[in-house]
């Protein structure tokens, strides 16, 4: 949820979450497991895909071998066509984001949401509103007045098309009544760096992509698109750490709260047993001090959800998603 | 620049320890074997020693994974000569010249060229770095959609204009490169294009495994017709050889030059080690006196793609400290492993981190030698792989070829790819249209196609941003110039018949 | 064997196909240029027709120039037969690895062909066989850990 205001409701009930300490399960692998990453190499969830091998590895969660495979083409399509062609196989551990039920709206793609067995959402990826260094926009205002007077001349940057980022900026758009001019770019870290260029005029990137550009000063974040600003760290640059960023909505932007899920799925069809024991491997990665590193590290928020406040996620996140793109004309399905 | 120096002097002081350099030979040694071997690449043998990386301390680890990648460059080139099977998508221009050489029983002469002008590309590369490392970073910020899309297209430009070839199976094989690129998920609309909605199609179709296909399966196609047994490469151990490219070298100095320049340029803009092996062969095509002997063996064609191919992955290495770009998949999972680290990948790393940086800048300048001597000594044992007799060595290409064509991507739908494009392969040779231009419009095709979508969207749909400042404007002039030349030439020329028509008119069906 | 203008011509025929194809798949594309620049179909559409203009010159050219090429033997029989002799084995190998998975049609492949087609002993070809399966299985699953398509026999013995 989280992606969309609407279904932000649920969240609470859902951090505080954790799965009733069951006995020994049922099932068990018998195999190597393969780990599907629906990302390229280097990519958010292949960074979250391996920091999980290598917890599992590390303290022996898993009694079988585990290799991890790049599927990464279509934004994450190529992995979860895969996953849903193992059916019945619990050995395939598919490792995505919230693209798993917004990819089939706007793409023609060869799964329906729900097709695949959730298993759980581990954390949230934060969004943030960034400007170039030595931007003359200091606050969301700013900038929300500068697109105001030039509608359509301000360019966004983002992430590929129809994805994450392009909805944030339809938000904003929505929320604010200005238009931007949207760029599409192949990946995170190279729309950071047309920002830092100033080829472009803000992006939304996460935190953990534009971290670097702005310890060197290149880039600077405006505010976060969270109910509150982040907790509180030690300090990135010399003067200033995450929580001294305010929130969007204190800077003139009404958008309570975007965030990204990094959730894990299942094959159709997989046994029940299956399941469990990987929510269960799951819960147990999330206590490993190799997670709680990982997401200090990237600044995102831990949480745990059970399958079926994964469904319920889906569900909401996909109807709020079908009113905000229906109009757009990007619906495929 | 001096200041740089002292940086670099004190870089060798933390670079050059016992434990250290054994961490780069072994890193060599694992990059050449991923290298030679076409289905794993610099990708492979980093995401494999990652996970021991992060025990060590950074300059350890960043000195291990770079050691490998130079490695696997170096590796790439073996098989591209001795097999025409290219075992990283940059030293496809490799096999242009090498695999020639080698069929005429001078595989040890192209092996030897290969690796010493590598080392030479990667230490020109590394000596920019060492001395414009602050200038570089900020002139590759400048480069946008229009700039990216110009460099594209600069490059395209150079290798197409100054090609042989009949016109009309040069433009089959260009718009056929240009259509398999566009398959699968457009960036810029996001919807799927070309796929049919057929399911393995979504991730378009993989340049590498048509490339294992053209050239590798297709390739083991023709040797076979010309007779049962493998008349290539000669597969005696040949010392002498080695010397004889050692000795003549240096009346190569102009293609060294020209191919290190053309790579460090196309390191720095975003071209990548691929495009800039390509422009570097087109280029010394045109320019060269030996310029008609390109494509039969000539070993400038060997040594102008791989010094660029270096320079431009060494050149490449100081966007990515400083910036956070990735150029490759290779420094991709690199990045993925400086945030495990514990480092952000930025400007700051130059002044927070001067011990990581320069001690990785200084261990590149002995990475690369230990890779020359490593790879060079390796030349005898693969030139023995060519003694076997083509009965066993054969099929045993023909699997390795297909192992490779499946580990693109882990679909058993790209051995059927691999086996029709190595039919396509053998037929478009058969038939003089050269394979070259749809490879290189496979690799830069969609990158430069979303690289001019971008600029369009950015300038709401009008041209005049290819023009829009001196930089852009520059490159997209030269790139016109470049691709105008035949035609320009051909008018100037018109009385005359030049070469190019010649070989045009021999050439039956075109 | 083969004469040049034939398969000219059917080559040219067949590029001419792939261009329509490639027409084809653009139809439910914008292939327009709006005001935002080219859209998605604008490159494909263009491309595909490019491709079948010069495929059919391509035929244009050989046709007129018939008189030649069709005394022009492009592939021998000898060398033909030789081609198909190769390459059907390898068409067979890619068949069998969909189903038996690729490390079972390596070995046959390599088994068969250096038997019958090489004419090497038993021995050698099972040598050859078993010796470069198992290396690739070492190198590939589990040094590199790359998983290679697996069949039946593989996950019977708890392998893949």
């Amino acid at each position: 949820m989280t992606m969309f205001p609407k279904a932000a409701a649920l969240l609470g009930a859902a951090l505080s979450f954790t799965l009733p300490a069951a006995a020994q399960p049922a099932w068990q692998p018998t195999r190597p497991v393969e780990f599907v990453v629906t990302s390229g190499a280097g990519g958010g969830t292949d960074l979250f895909a391996r920091t999980v091998q290598a917890a599992i590895t590390r303290h022996n969660l898993v009694p079988t071998s585990i290799v991890v495979t790049n599927k990464g083409a279509g934004s994450g399509a190529e992995g979860f066509v895969y996953g849903r062609g193992a059916q019945g196989d619990p050995h395939k551990v598919i490792f995505g984001t919230n693209n798993e039920w917004l990819l089939p709206l706007v793409a023609r793609v060869a799964w329906k949401p729900l097709d695949l067995t959730p298993v759980t959402a581990m954390a949230f990826d934060e969004f943030m509103l960034w400007v170039k260094g030595d931007s003359p926009y200091r606050t969301g205002a700013d900038l929300i007045a500068a697109a105001k007077e030039r509608p359509g001349a301000i360019r966004m940057g983002g992430s590929q098309t129809r994805d994450t980022d392009q909805t944030l900026t339809l938000l904003i758009q929505r929320a604010t009544g200005v238009r931007f001019n949207y760029i599409p770019f192949r990946g995170g870290g190279e729309v950071g760096v047309q920002l830092a260029g100033g080829h472009i005029d803000a992006d939304v990137n996460n935190p953990s992509e534009s971290v670097g550009g702005w310890r060197g000063g290149q880039v600077r974040p405006v505010c976060v698109f969270r109910r509150e600003a982040l907790p509180a760290g030690p300090r990135v640059t010399e003067a200033q750490s995450w929580s001294d960023i305010p929130t969007c909505a204190s800077q003139g932007i009404p958008i309570e709260e975007f965030r990204m899920p990094r959730t894990i799925f299942l094959p159709p069809a997989v046994p029940p047993g299956a399941q469990a024991f990987w929510a269960e491997v799951m819960r147990k990665v999330s206590e490993t001090p190799e997670w709680a590193d990982y997401i200090q590290r990237t600044s995102q928020s831990p949480a745990l959800l059970s399958p079926d406040e994964m469904r319920a996620l889906m569900v909401t996140e996909e109807r709020s998603a079908r009113e905000l793109y229906g109009p757009e004309g990007w619906l495929v399905n | 620049m001096l200041s740089n120096l002292d940086a670099l002097m004190h870089g060798f002081s933390v670079a050059l320890t016992l434990h250290h350099i054994v961490l780069m030979i072994a890193g060599v040694l694992l990059g050449i074997l991923v290298g030679v071997l076409p289905g794993l690449g610099a990708p492979n043998g980093v995401t494999l020693l990652l996970p021991l990386t992060f025990s060590m301390d950074p300059v350890s680890a960043i000195i291990l994974l770079t050691s490998l990648y130079w490695g696997a460059l170096f590796g790439g080139s073996t098989t591209s000569i001795l097999f025409n099977i290219p075992g990283e998508p940059s030293s496809v221009a490799t096999t242009f010249d090498g695999y020639p050489m080698a069929r005429q029983g001078r595989a040890s002469e192209a092996l030897t060229y290969a690796f010493i002008s590598a080392g030479i590309g990667a230490l020109v590369g590394i000596v920019v770095i060492t001395l414009l490392s602050s200038a570089v970073a900020s002139f590759a910020l400048r480069f946008g959609p229009p700039e990216y899309f110009a460099v594209y297209f600069l490059a395209f430009a150079s290798f197409i204009a100054f090609g042989g070839g009949a016109p009309l199976k040069t433009i089959v094989s260009l718009c056929l490169g240009f259509g398999f690129g566009m398959m699968g998920m457009d960036t810029v609309s996001g919807s799927m294009r070309l796929t049919f909605d057929i399911p393995e199609l979504i991730r378009g179709i993989s340049f590498l495994v048509v490339v294992i296909g053209l050239f590798g399966l297709g390739e083991l196609l023709l040797t076979i017709e010309e007779g049962p047994e493998f008349k290539g490469a000669s597969g005696r151990l040949d010392p002498r050889g080695m010397l004889r490219a050692l000795a003549s070298l240096p009346r190569y100095w102009v293609a060294v030059l020209r191919g290190s320049a053309v790579g460090v340029w196309m390191g720095i803009t975003p071209g990548g080690p691929t495009a800039a092996s390509f422009m570097s062969y087109g280029l010394a095509r045109r320019m060269s006196r030996n310029g008609a002997r390109f494509g039969r063996g000539e070993p400038e064609g060997v040594i102008a793609p791989e010094t660029a191919d270096h320079s431009a992955g060494t050149s490449a290495m100081l966007p990515m400290l400083s910036l956070g770009i990735p150029g490759s998949a290779t420094s991709a999972v690199m990045l993925g492993g400086l945030m495990i680290w514990g480092l952000n990948p930025g400007p700051m790393l130059f002044i927070e981190q001067r011990d990581f940086v320069w001690g990785m800048i200084a261990s590149m300048y002995l990475g690369n030698v230990i890779g020359v001597i490593l790879a060079l000594a390796t030349v005898p044992l693969f030139a023995a792989m060519l003694s076997v007799s083509f009965s066993i060595i054969g099929p045993v290409i023909v699997t390795v070829c297909l192992v490779g064509a499946y580990t693109v991507a882990g679909a058993p739908f790209d051995l059927w790819l691999a086996v029709v494009f190595g039919a396509a392969g053998y037929l478009m040779k058969k038939l003089d249209y050269p394979l070259a231009p749809l490879v290189l419009a496979m690799v830069i095709g969609d990158k430069a196609e979303d690289a001019f979508r971008q600029s369009m969207l950015m300038s709401n749909g009008s041209l005049g941003v290819l023009w829009s400042n001196p930089l852009v404007g520059a490159l997209s002039t030269l790139a016109a110039l470049f691709l105008l030349w035949p035609v320009a030439s051909a008018v100037l020329g018109w009385h005359r018949t030049s070469k190019a028509m010649r070989m045009a008119r021999a050439e039956p069906g075109s | 064997m083969l004469r040049r203008l034939h398969l000219e011509l059917g080559f040219a025929g067949l590029v001419f196909l792939v261009g329509l194809v490639g027409l084809r798949g653009t139809a439910e594309l914008d292939t327009g240029w709006a005001s935002d620049g080219p859209q998605a179909g604008f490159f494909p559409f263009r491309v595909s027709l490019i491709l079948m203009a010069a495929a059919a010159l391509v035929a244009i050219n050989a046709w007129r120039a018939r008189e030649t090429l069709s005394r022009t033997v492009v592939i021998e029989r000898e060398g033909g037969a030789r081609v198909l002799r190769f390459g059907l084995p390898i068409l067979a190998m890619v068949a069998v690895a969909q189903w038996l998975g690729l490390y079972l049609a390596m070995a046959l492949y390599l088994l068969f062909t250096i038997r019958f087609a090489g004419r090497r002993r038993w021995a050698t070809a099972l040598g050859v066989a078993v010796g470069v399966t198992v290396v690739t299985f070492v190198v590939f699953e589990k040094w590199f850990t790359v998983p290679l398509l697996k069949g039946p026999l593989e996950v019977m013995l708890g392998l893949g």
